[in-house]
């Protein structure tokens, strides 16, 4: 067996899911319910490291190294759930070299903002839950993530009541895509926008424990395909829209309420789904 | 400037407080800095003190580190 950067990545991968499975961010479990062909309700399962679906990835991480602004993050994103259609159901494995490019902070009375800048190189691999399709790729990315809060109360004790924060990510994917079904290999291009806007709200009570914690997010991301193999795509733009609530029950254990609208690689299948879900972050 | 009003001016910057009402012994995130702001946070202090492990901190902070004594320990033993 020849060893070639795809099956490296692979490899890498597979040690990745099996030595950091302990630093993982939570599992989750999730109801959804497919709106696709005929309505039902599915069981699914997440397995997520430094991936999670209220903050941006980079903000929850386990580093491999981070030092003079550079960072070596790894993340990992298995969605396997029991309908093909219904839920995503993909795995995404990557290990990110990123530099931070600048963060600009501003306080005014009871409002800061930090804006932040930086660049990504992601080897990427990318595949159905069958290991059918598979996608090899260089993921280049430019985050661009203004963060607003907002703190209340007195002013001698102010605490954060609400957070916004917005990113703009611009990504070029740049690799291969192996096709077990068309017994074929092409290269794979693809360049899009990734975008979200996150509301988190707090509230506390006078000693300062955190009663409710709120986290609304909608995400927006789209991509342009380049070159790709012909027989799995009907059109050029792909993307998936999505849209959550989370509340953290308590510090451990959250609840969340998601709708996904789209298309999910490496087969670009249809997602259109509702998902109830339990989170427990350990 | 001691190490104590040089994390104080750090985590002021996150929150409407001047740095001499920032209280090191009560725990930061959220508090004083979101917790989505924790990066940003740990860049400051790895420029601050260039000789702490930051891949270290960046990983500990806000887990173990939960309290601006924490952080401070965490310095004085780099």
């Amino acid at each position: 067996m020849k060893l070639s950067p795809k099956y490296l990545i692979s490899i890498a991968g597979a040690l990745l899911i099996a030595g950091t499975s302990q630093a993982q961010n939570f599992i989750k479990t999730d109801l959804a319910l497919s709106f696709l062909g005929n309505k039902k309700l599915v069981q699914t399962f997440d397995f997520n490291l430094n991936r999670t679906d209220e903050v941006q990835n980079n903000s929850s991480g386990v580093y491999f190294l981070y030092t003079h602004k550079y960072y070596i993050v790894p993340t990992v994103d298995a969605n396997i759930g029991e309908s093909v259609s219904a839920a995503n159901n993909n795995i995404v494995t990557q290990v990110t070299f990123g530099k931070v490019l600048g963060d600009v902070k501003r306080k005014s009375g009871m409002d800061i903002a930090n804006t932040r800048f930086s660049a990504e190189i992601s080897p990427t691999y990318n595949s159905d839950k069958t290991f059918a399709e598979k996608l090899y790729y260089a993921q280049f990315k430019f985050i661009y993530n203004p963060i607003f809060d907002h703190f209340g109360g007195p002013a001698d004790n102010p605490e954060l009541q609400r957070e916004i924060s917005i990113a703009i990510d611009p990504i070029f994917n740049l690799g291969t895509h192996d096709s077990k079904i068309y017994q074929t290999e092409q290269g794979y291009s693809a360049a899009g926008l990734n975008t979200s806007f996150l509301l988190r709200y707090i509230d506390k009570d006078k000693k300062g424990a955190i009663h409710d914690d709120w986290v609304f997010k909608v995400s927006a991301d789209g991509y342009r395909l380049f070159s790709e193999i012909r027989a799995l795509y009907a059109k050029d733009y792909y993307g998936q829209l999505v849209l959550s609530v989370d509340k953290w029950v308590t510090s451990k254990i959250s609840l969340s309420l998601a709708y996904k609208y789209g298309n999910e690689n490496a087969k670009y299948s249809s997602v259109n789904t509702l998902t109830f879900g339990f989170k427990y972050k350990y | 400037m001691n190490d104590s009003v040089a994390l104080q001016k750090i985590i002021s910057s996150y929150c409407p407080l001047t740095y001499d009402q920032i209280d090191l012994s009560l725990a930061i995130q959220d508090r004083y800095v979101s917790k989505n702001l924790k990066d940003a946070f740990g860049d400051d202090i790895c420029d601050q003190w260039p000789d702490v492990d930051c891949t270290d901190l960046h990983n500990q902070l806000f887990s173990t580190l939960k309290s601006g004594n924490d952080i401070l320990t965490f310095i004085h033993g780099a």
